[in-house]
Parts: C-alpha cells; structure tokens; sequence
C-alpha cells in the first residue's frame, strides 16, 4: 500500500518535472515574442508606424533623422532572392541525381558531405564570401564594391543549398515505387520518369523546402553583415553595398547606442518585421505541405 | 500458331542468389497464358524479364535468351521493347494525376501530340470497359477511383501505347470479387487483340481465363501445357499437390 503511493508520487513528480522542461522553450519564446511586442509598441510612440513602413530612406543614426524600413526589407529580399536564384536550380538538380540516377554507394558518400554545408558556421561562409567570392567577382566586374549584394547572394545560396537539395530528395524518395515502374513500363525514360512523374508527386514537400530555405536566408546574419555591407538603400544593383535587417540589428547591438534611446529601439521594430516575415514563410510552408499533398494510394 | 514470346534456357539472379533455372517456353500469340506456383517460385521475376523491368534492380543478371516476336529482347532499346510489351502490376498504380493524364501519359511521352489524345484516351478507356464509368468526370483526380476501376485505368494506361503483349503481375490480388471477375472478362476480350501472359495465385483465376498455364517450383518451370490438361490431368506430382491445395 506505502510502496504503491510513493510510486504514484514518484511518477506525478516525474510527469511535472518532463512537462516543465518542455513548457521551458515555450515560455522563453512567449518571453521573447512580448520583448518584441512591447518595445515595438514604445518605439512607435514616438515614430509613425506609416513613416516607418513606408519611408525610402533609412538613417536611425545621422541627423536628421530617418525611420524608412523599406530599404532594409529591399536588402534583405535581395539576397533572399539572389540566394534562391542560385540555391533552388541547384538543389533541384542535386535531389533529382541523388534520388532517381546516382547509385546507392554514391547517395551514401554524397548525402552526408552535403548535409556537412549545413554544419559549417556561417561566419565561416561570411569571410568565404569576402576573401574567395567578392574578388571573383570583381575579376568579372571591376566596379563592384567591395562589400556588395552579389558576394552575400551567393554565399547565402550555397549555405541553402544543402536544405533544399536534401528536403527535396527526401520527398522524392518517399514517392511510392509502384509509380516509378507504372512509368517505366510505359516506355519511359529515366528523365521522363524523374520529371513528369517523380517531381510532380513530390512537388509539395519540394516547395516547402524552397520557402524554408527562402526563410532561412531572409533570416541569415552573420555571413551577410560581413559581406554585403551596411549601406541601406533603395537598389536593385548587385554589385552595390546594401545592408539587410539582420545586418543591422547587429550592427546597432555592437555599437555604443544608449539603451532606452530612439535609436536603440530600431533594433526591435526591425526585429518585428523579421519575425513576421519569417513566420509568415514558415506558415506558407505547412500550407503548401497540407494543401498540396499528392495522395499517392 | 506461332511464338510471341520464347524464352531458351532462361536463368536468372539476383546477386547471388538464383531465382530463375533454364526455363524454356514458348508462349503463344493472342493467347493468355497463366503463370502459376507458390511464392518465391520464380513466376513474377520470369514475367519481368519479359519486359526487361528488372534490369532497374542493382545485381540483376539472366543468362539464356528471351524473344519477342523472334527478336532477342537484349537487342531492344528497353525504351523501345516497353512500348511493345506493357505491364499491370499488382496494386493498381494510377499515377496522381488526372484519368485523362493518366491515359495521355504514355501516348505523350512517344511523341504523340495534343491532337490525337482525345481520340487516343477514348479508345483505350472503351478497351478497357472503363469508359462508361468515366467519360463525365475524364480530368478527376484518378486517386478517386475505386480500386477496381483504377486497375482497370492501368489496363487502358497500358493499351494507350499500342503493345503487342500485355503482361498482368498477379493483376487481381488486391482486389474483390466484382471488380476480378470485370478484368478477368476484360482480358478475353482482349485476346482477340493482344498477346496476356498473367501470373496469379489464383488457381480458379488461372482455370477460367487462361488457354496454357505453366508452373513453376524453385525456379523451374515444372509443367507447362493447356490449361484443361494441366488442372484436369497434371502429368507432374508437384503439379497436381499444388493444385488441389496440398501445398502453397
């Protein structure tokens, strides 16, 4: 009778203690969502959240004044998408040879030195990018600035390449046999059976890969803080020295902007805009998953 | 009569491991034939050679020769012999497409265009009796379909590229009773057309539709003959314990 209470306190104390640790991660980004939250209510006190989302010219630092956002979302898109440019053809090719034409020993020594990219710190690529990249391109295109968007773009493209290639060849992996052979019994070739019927039926998880990777390079710091410079503004220009969010955020949390101040506050506010976009891309990601599921049987 | 398929001491591996031993046989034109014997006999892997889909399986290797319409099947484009000799497997495999794709699919990849599908994919779905059921609803998902008429839409899938020789893999085993008895119907209407080699685990399947019947034991083919000789008179012992059920 004794030893069976003290069992089933035993087991309560247990369940408490796994559910605390699991309620740990949940409180520390409900903490960190209301840190964001409420300095970015006090900084738009005192700042127009229309100046602030629409303005062209951003200088939190130079008097007088600016709170643009625009040209760092412009940044920040540019390496998205110069990243993707690169990242998304690559990576498609790479899942389509691991998946439908490399042999097993292959995949087997491919797939992990892929995933080794992934495992590279970033300020590793950061200083790739500034001491390999940016020359290259500057042999090609001797007006390039030294710190420009082209370098970061790349960088970036490579770092989400392993992503994209491994999600999407998951995704193929998993369309059924019975439909690759329909194919092949058919009369079809080996490309034909890759593009027509193995990409399409994996065309979801596919996609999601990509916005996941998009996210992940929206949200990438270090590699483009050092490479692409910190110049915000308006330009559509490559080769330019632009600034991203991230870029920012970190060069103010660096510097010696007193704490409380206008200034300081950007941090957040930008911050914000980060956060929505990024959860936005991840909510965009499990719709594509749930809405485009190919049900194969 | 003559062969459409012949196959000269036909062995077969994979890796190691032998799952075909000299099998000779000749299989009639416009004929079904039912291939028949216990799991693990050799029937599928025989079936699959005919159409060289196991050469897609890493350490496959036959030894002996296959022909098609006297032409050793070594000596086609895989590509090429597929067109010619098409398959339906096991579990229907429609791909998730629309029906009307499905059809199109293999017309479209031999270079048929846009024009001729319609007709193409009509043709086919009234071959295989399945046109009646889907005419209205021809760019439906085919995944909506019931297991039944999705068999029957990779029959049609198969005829829309012209074969000669259809080969059935135990094209019924997941499916009920209705829906087997319709393909069983289907295939000897087909046989006016085309050449069926079927193999299946169902004896009453093998008796009611097929014209010969050969059984495989290990590897080997142990009997071949008529179908009526082979379940009314088998001249083998294996043939018969296996047939009245003693074993398998």
């Amino acid at each position: 009778m004794d030893r069976l209470r003290t069992q089933r306190i035993r087991e309560s104390v247990i369940e408490k203690a796994l559910l605390l640790c699991a309620l740990a991660s949940i409180l520390t980004t409900i903490g960190i969502v209301l840190v964001l939250i409420f300095e970015t209510f006090s900084f738009f006190e005192e700042v127009p959240i229309l100046e602030f989302l629409t303005g062209t010219t951003w200088a939190p630092m130079y008097q007088p004044q600016h709170f643009g956002v625009l040209p760092l979302i412009n940044g920040t898109l540019m390496i998205a998408v110069g990243a993707a440019v690169i990242a998304i053809p690559l990576g498609i090719a790479s899942a389509v040879y691991l998946s439908e034409y490399s042999s097993p020993k292959v995949r087997q020594t491919v797939k992990p030195v892929l995933e080794i990219l992934a495992g590279i710190p970033t300020v590793v690529y950061g200083y790739f990018a500034i001491s390999f990249i940016t020359p290259l391109i500057r042999v090609f295109v001797p007006d390039a600035n030294i710190f420009n968007a082209a370098s970061a773009s790349i960088v970036v493209g490579i770092m989400i390449l392993p992503m994209i290639s491994s999600l999407s060849e998951d995704a193929m992996r998993s369309v059924p046999r019975a439909l690759r052979e329909g194919a092949y019994a058919l009369g079809s070739t080996r490309f034909e059976v890759s593009t027509k019927i193995v990409l399409p039926a994996a065309l979801s998880g596919i996609l999601a890969s990509f916005v996941l990777a998009i996210s992940r390079a929206v949200g990438e710091t270090m590699a483009v803080t050092l490479a692409a410079g910190a110049t915000p503004k308006m330009t559509l220009n490559f080769f330019e020295s632009i600034q991203t969010m991230t870029a920012y955020i970190v060069q103010v949390s660096l510097g010696d902007t007193p704490l409380g101040s206008i200034e300081y506050k950007t941090i957040f506010a930008v911050g914000m805009v980060l956060f929505a976009m990024t959860l936005l891309m991840n909510i965009i990601s499990m719709w594509i998953k749930e809405r485009y599921r190919e049900v194969y049987s | 009569m003559t062969a459409a398929i012949q196959t000269k001491n036909l062995s077969a591996w994979y890796g190691n491991k032998q799952a075909l031993k000299n099998v000779s046989m000749d299989l009639e034109e416009n004929r079904i034939t039912a291939i028949i014997g216990p799991s693990g006999c050799g029937k599928s892997t025989y079936i699959r050679c005919l159409n060289r889909m196991n050469d897609l399986i890493d350490g496959f290797r036959t030894q002996g020769e296959i022909l098609i319409f006297n032409k050793d099947v070594r000596s086609i484009d895989p590509v090429e012999l597929r067109k010619s000799v098409g398959m339906v497997f096991q579990k229907p495999n429609p791909f998730p497409k629309s029906i009307f794709e499905n059809i199109a699919f293999g017309p479209r990849i031999h270079g048929l265009n846009n024009n001729g599908l319609d007709a193409i994919v009509e043709e086919s779905l009234k071959k295989a009796a399945l046109w009646d059921e889907v005419s209205e609803r021809l760019n439906d998902n085919a995944m909506e379909l019931s297991g039944g008429q999705q068999q029957r839409l990779c029959i049609a899938r198969a005829l829309a590229v012209k074969p000669k020789i259809i080969l059935f893999d135990e094209p019924c085993s997941a499916l009920d009773p209705i829906s087997t008895s319709k393909i069983e119907d289907l295939m000897l209407e087909l046989k006016k057309e085309y050449t069926q080699v079927i193999v299946t685990h169902n004896m009453q399947q093998a008796a009611r539709v097929s014209d010969n019947t050969g059984f495989f034991l290990y590897g080997e083919l142990i009997e071949y003959g008529g179908t009526r000789q082979i379940f009314k008179k088998p001249r083998e012992k294996s043939t018969e314990d296996y047939i009245i059920g003693r074993f398998g």
